[in-house]
């Protein structure tokens, strides 16, 4: 409970985390497939306007990465390049804004942004239901030749001729304006083609109200790695759990 | 910013402060022979107690420039201020608050080493540094929110990626990054050395990042301007508008199966600096409050709570295992996590853990009221 000048309010600070890893690690750290998950949601109290009140804003996010990465390593530098093939998987996504954002760009009128940890907005993509929102998604191959006679141990930087690959990202944004009921988005798509003279192949922009269609942000995909960092090649038997219920606090 | 760099070098970290206070931190693209150019713009309307005044700026972009690495960045930052005055109002509504829809703060506190005396940049090097400082609020202060900006460099750069203790043996000592602090890190904002808030960093793939063949010329997320973190210190300020000084601290933990509560130490150069933004009331000379009872209260209540579950899976021999063990608090997140899994990997079995740790924390706030 907080008196000042405006009366007495109740402020709130919550914070739920959760966190989720896998790693198939062989070759002594030279090839790995890894998934990783961060969900952090914050709660906190927006500018009031009014004296007691005690509404709550909610930030969640999700954030995933996942990836695989194969070193080859040269025997003989001077006579065939070593190689680095990867995949990327990565994606965020979240619905509401940050504390300090909340507090820096208070609406006209109190607001509070639900938000559910087991809604279906967790999967890379975005709600156009939530205000504010954004989503974004990255997915990327390459396949990299490196050499460290090239530049006197200097390590794998400078993509090398007859490096290949390419990078794909999804972006889509929305939030409401101020002082307005109608809600503004922002979207963009963009691919390359890596390597030692890469390109941008495509690079849409698009606005609500303005030009090009709002892009959909596809959902994240796990990347299951390859050979024997196959994320779903277990040893043993195993059999899909199931998710049992229950109540929680925090 | 602005960058441009022609030649072969590695990305690099950038730190920009407004003399104690660091407004952006940014990594380089990486350069190629036939150069690379790239611009970015950042919303720094929070800082704007800062940006009416002098300030003195000072960028740090650590860099080696040699005849192998030949890569020099040369960095341009602009300033651009718009005049929105029909969104800027101080104006007092009825009900006596602000109603302009861009309500900056009224002051920026530094949580750093305040090194800006000596033209250097006031960050943290943890865990050697000792990241503590003692600040004085105003007495009328309404709203404090403390940022933090925390990144992991050298061995740190992919902590993601980091095993847990145990299985450091397994790989030879030139695998860099196995450091046997788990691939798991908490960032902590203390107050008075009671814990206020936490972030767990989300991995920044920098541009040499997994691997460099990615990220030409799409850079990994966030690459560009790494994210600040934010805990809310407002339920706090009946204890810290007393005129008295108070303690703020940060800490960055790895996991440690063998530590106390599970919170062990890192590798090396994870930089942190923070800041408090304040916002005054202005009809007021004097805030006061009291702490609820974390643990007793409703969720509306002032208070400080967390609640962490996590599940970590770690394989180094070519088998990937999955935890989710028992005694585990049940509820949605684990329920979430469970089915978040099966959407994104059916196939993963769910088995029995070769690690697991959940923990939950409530703080009873009632000592600082």
């Amino acid at each position: 409970m907080i008196t000042t000048s405006k009366g007495s309010r109740n402020l709130t600070w919550q914070q739920d985390l959760s966190y989720y890893n896998i790693q198939n690690i062989t070759a002594l750290g030279q090839n790995e497939t890894l998934f990783q998950g961060v969900w952090p949601t914050t709660v906190s109290s927006p500018y009031y306007h009014h004296p007691q009140d005690e509404a709550t804003s909610t930030f969640s996010k999700e954030h995933l990465l996942s990836f695989y990465q194969a070193y080859g390593i040269s025997p003989d530098y001077t006579a065939v390049n070593s190689t680095l093939y990867a995949l990327l998987d990565s994606s965020q996504s979240g619905l509401g804004q940050r504390a300090l954002m909340d507090l820096l760009y208070p609406t006209t009128t109190i607001t509070t942004t639900t938000t559910n940890n087991t809604n279906n907005n967790t999967t890379g993509g975005d709600d156009g239901n939530a205000l504010p929102s954004f989503a974004t998604r990255q997915n990327g191959t390459s396949f990299y030749l490196w050499n460290n006679t090239y530049y006197e141990d200097a390590g794998a930087i400078d993509p090398a001729r007859g490096s290949t690959g390419a990078t794909e990202q999804w972006f889509r944004a929305a939030a409401l304006r101020p002082a307005s009921t109608a809600p503004r988005a922002y979207g963009r798509h963009a691919r390359a083609v890596d390597g030692y003279e890469p390109v941008l192949v495509e690079d849409v922009v698009s606005s609500s109200g303005g030009e090009g269609e709002m892009p959909v942000v596809p959902a994240a995909s796990l990347v299951v790695g390859g050979g024997a960092n196959v994320l779903s090649g277990f040893e043993g038997t195993g059999s899909p759990g199931t998710c049992g219920g229950g109540g929680a606090s925090g | 910013m602005t960058v441009t760099s022609a030649g072969i070098n590695y990305d690099r970290l950038s730190l920009l402060y407004f003399g104690d206070i660091e407004v952006w931190r940014s990594t380089t693209a990486m350069p190629v022979r036939t150069g690379i150019y790239y611009t970015y713009s950042k919303d720094v309307t929070a800082y704007m107690p800062l940006l009416r005044t002098q300030q003195k700026v000072i960028m740090q972009l650590d860099n080696i420039y040699d005849s192998v690495f030949t890569g020099n960045f040369n960095v341009t930052i602009a300033a651009l201020y718009y005049d929105d005055a029909a969104s800027y109002q101080y104006s007092q509504g009825s009900a006596g608050h602000r109603t302009g829809t861009i309500n900056p703060p009224d002051a920026i506190l530094p949580i750093s080493s305040r090194s800006s005396a000596q033209n250097q940049t006031s960050v943290f090097s943890l865990p050697d540094d000792n990241a503590t400082v003692a600040l004085t609020f105003p007495r009328n202060v309404e709203r404090a929110v403390v940022t933090v900006l925390a990144s992991g460099s050298g061995g740190e750069e992919f902590w993601y990626t980091d095993v847990p203790a145990p299985y450091l043996d397994t790989f030879g000592a030139d695998v860099t990054f196995a450091r046997g602090h788990g691939p798991w890190r908490e960032v902590q904002v203390l107050v008075d050395g009671r814990l206020a808030g936490v972030a767990w960093p989300e991995p920044v793939v920098f541009t040499g990042g997994i691997s460099t063949g990615l990220w030409v010329p799409v850079v990994g997320m966030d690459a560009l301007d790494l994210p600040a973190v934010d805990v809310d210190v407002s339920p706090w300020l009946g204890a810290l508008c007393d005129g008295a000084p108070h303690e703020f601290a940060l800490r960055v933990v790895g996991y440690d199966a063998a530590a106390p509560a599970g919170l062990g130490t890192v590798a090396q150069n994870w930089y942190v600096s923070g800041q408090v933004f304040l916002w005054l009331d202005e009809g007021g000379n004097q805030t006061t409050g009291t702490v609820s009872d974390c643990l007793h209260s409703a969720p509306s209540r002032a208070c400080v709570r967390r609640v962490l579950t996590y599940f970590f899976f770690a394989d180094w021999l070519g088998h990937a295992v999955g935890a989710r063990g028992p005694g585990l608090p049940a509820g949605p997140d684990a329920d979430n996590l469970c089915q978040r899994q099966q959407q994104l990997a059916p196939d993963l079995p769910l088995r029995e853990p070769l690690q697991t740790v959940a923990r939950r924390r409530d703080y009873d706030l009632q000592g600082l009221a």
